[in-house]
């Protein structure tokens, strides 16, 4: 019966090298994506320029925004060039190559200013790497449990029970794990730590689901009943799953989806590595824990044959 | 560090102990989980070796 | 064969409601619970400002208070049959499986529609005075509330069937029933809220809100029927 644990050991190694091999292509290969842009006065070298700006402010108390950029402000046919150094709702200065020059706000008929544009780098995009490959094994193992709890209904053997409750154990393990990540990334991306979206309440709907099974699963006594129970509860829970899997495409939803395309070679061969190594771990993890069962089945075993 | 380029990282400042954090969480998760099960599973592999070995000396006793 | 279920389901419904009429514990202690609610809704809402209205959350407040009193009223039915002897006589007696649950769903809806039927007039009466409603839009409230009480009585009699022999169980149902009930909850309030507001814009949203709960309704009461010969024999 070695053969559970030498699996775990082998999908182990594979997908440890495999997860690590995407960790390093997420931080040192893949590109940071731009999120919109920003506006600067000054210039600096970077890849993110995108080339000057020029706009033109409509009223002079907007110039406000605009300390330090340089600008061209236009009063009654005489123009004035420089660089905002003070601007209130009455007047702005400018100094204008060692001329400290204040204009005020009443006498400006248009002004020009202008800066440089730079790509906004959207670092915490690459939380996505590994959030969503942990987020699919989760809806993949919360399966596998349904399947095999399916499965003892149909043929009442011990061993799917522990199948579909090892399952239901990794399911748990990833869930929360996508959890963490999510609630940090939504944090970085939309500056809350939590939102009332379809696809989080599903979610979370989701984890109390899975959790519930360990309660029911807690409260039983009778080992026989215990399974049937648990089986039944998780085929009925597994019916959120689609739905939160599929709910980010049928209502509108704050929650990104990966299209087809939408990432360039090398955030694409680190996902897809990733995805590949985490459903390595995950197998790994669930080996792991049969092998641990099979354990203390046989020392059960073993100590009712020593005490008969 | 360049005011210019703070001003285009400024994101990137606020986010990065997110991101940190997220791996770190994911990371130190794993392998706890995997950590501790390999222990227990070491623990139990040892426990049946001594069980099994005694109940081979009884059927060799007997 | 289909007159002798049909004879078995009618007999079967027919002895809850007769024991509910000889005891009136469910209807009771289930309409006491819901009048409660509506103490702590009044509680909950006493410092709002003027200008709240509360047609914006009337739904929620209902579907909430239906929850709680169907959960109570799942648990009693279910703990009654089962410290009575009933359910073991039922099984033992032979009457199809499938006819045990669809007469326990039964009768657990009849209950639960007698409560919500209560409850509607009284929250209106309490809550929803002074608000300019829509008696044409509201016609339809019934309707949403016949679909969402099929939903709660068919996954919740499986779920209380579970419950009422765990060690835990009053503690058990809710843990499993709330989290199950999520998608009819958004389904029901959605359209209940669109009823209640009425107008015709409201029409599109309450035929959504419905059709999701019919599915769910659907699907749940399929796996419902199909799991609970293995759950009641266990």
């Amino acid at each position: 019966m070695k053969s559970a644990s030498t699996r775990a050991l082998i999908a182990l190694a594979l997908g440890g090298v495999l997860t690590l091999g995407a960790f390093l292509g997420t931080f040192f290969w893949a590109g940071v994506p731009d999120f919109g842009f920003v506006r600067t006065a000054g210039r600096a070298e970077s890849v993110r320029y995108q080339g000057p700006f020029k706009q033109e402010v409509a009223e002079a108390r907007y110039l406000q925004n605009y300390v330090g950029y340089r600008a061209e402000v236009e009063t009654d046919g005489d123009i004035v060039q420089g660089t905002i150094t003070e601007a209130s709702d009455d007047a702005v200065t400018l100094d204008a190559d060692g001329d400290s020059v204040t204009i005020d706000a009443a006498d400006v008929t248009s002004a020009i200013v202008s800066g440089s544009t730079y790509g906004r780098p959207d670092w915490g995009q690459k939380i996505f790497y590994f959030h969503v490959p942990v987020a699919e094994i989760s809806f993949i193992v919360f399966a596998v449990a349904a399947f095999y709890s399916l499965r003892f209904i149909m043929t009442r053997r011990r061993q799917y029970d522990q199948k579909a409750r090892v399952a239901m154990e990794v399911t748990l393990t990833f869930i929360m794990l996508t959890m963490a990540t999510g609630i940090l990334w939504t944090r970085a991306a939309w500056g809350v730590w939590w939102e009332w979206e379809p696809r989080l309440t599903t979610y979370f709907i989701m984890t109390l689901l899975v959790i519930a099974y360990f309660v029911l699963r807690n409260s039983v006594e009778d080992e026989e009943r215990r399974a049937l129970y648990a089986a039944a509860f998780s085929i009925l829970g597994f019916i959120d799953a689609p739905i939160s899997f599929f709910i980010t495409r049928l209502i509108p939803s704050n929650h990104p989806v990966i299209e087809r395309g939408g990432l360039e070679t090398p955030m694409l061969v680190s996902f897809i590595v990733a995805q590949i190594g985490m459903l390595l771990v995950g197998y790994a993890i669930y080996q792991l824990r049969m092998g641990e069962m099979k354990l203390t089945d046989r020392i059960e075993h073993a100590k009712t044959l020593l005490e008969g | 560090m360049d005011p210019t380029l703070k001003e285009v990282y400024s994101l990137v400042l606020t986010q990065w102990p997110l991101v940190a954090a997220a791996y770190a969480l994911l990371w130190v998760g794993l392998m706890a989980y995997i950590g501790f099960a390999l222990k227990r599973m070491n623990g139990l592999g040892k426990q049946v070796e001594v069980l099994e070995a005694a109940l081979a000396r009884r059927g060799k006793a007997e | 064969m289909a007159s002798l279920s049909g004879r078995q389901f009618r007999a079967m419904v027919k002895k809850d409601i007769v024991m509910e009429l000889r005891t009136k514990e469910m209807i009771m202690s289930m309409g006491l619970y819901s009048l409660l609610t509506m103490v702590v809704y009044f509680v909950a809402l006493s410092q709002t400002g003027s200008n709240f209205d509360p047609r914006d959350i009337a739904a929620g407040l209902l579907w909430l208070a239906f929850i709680f009193t169907s959960m109570l009223g799942l648990n009693r039915s279910l703990v009654h049959e089962k410290d009575q002897g009933c359910l073991e006589a039922l099984l033992l007696s032979p009457v199809d499986r499938p006819v045990i649950f669809f007469a326990k769903v039964i009768g657990n809806l009849i209950f639960l529609l007698a409560v919500e039927a209560l409850t509607i007039p009284v929250f209106g009466f309490l809550f929803l005075q002074g608000s300019s409603l829509d008696i044409g839009s509201m016609a339809l409230v019934p309707l949403i509330m016949f679909a969402g009480s099929v939903g709660i009585a068919g996954v919740g009699t499986l779920l209380a069937t579970m419950s009422v022999n765990t060690s835990g169980k009053d503690f058990v149902l809710p843990v499993l029933f709330i989290p199950l009930m999520y998608p009819l909850l958004l389904g029901a309030v959605s359209a209940t809220a669109a009823a209640i507001t009425g107008g015709p814009d409201a029409m599109g949203g309450f035929w959504i809100g419905m059709a999701w709960v019919v599915g769910y309704d659907v699907i749940m009461l399929l796996a419902s029927y199909g799991l609970y010969e293995f759950i009641v024999g266990a």
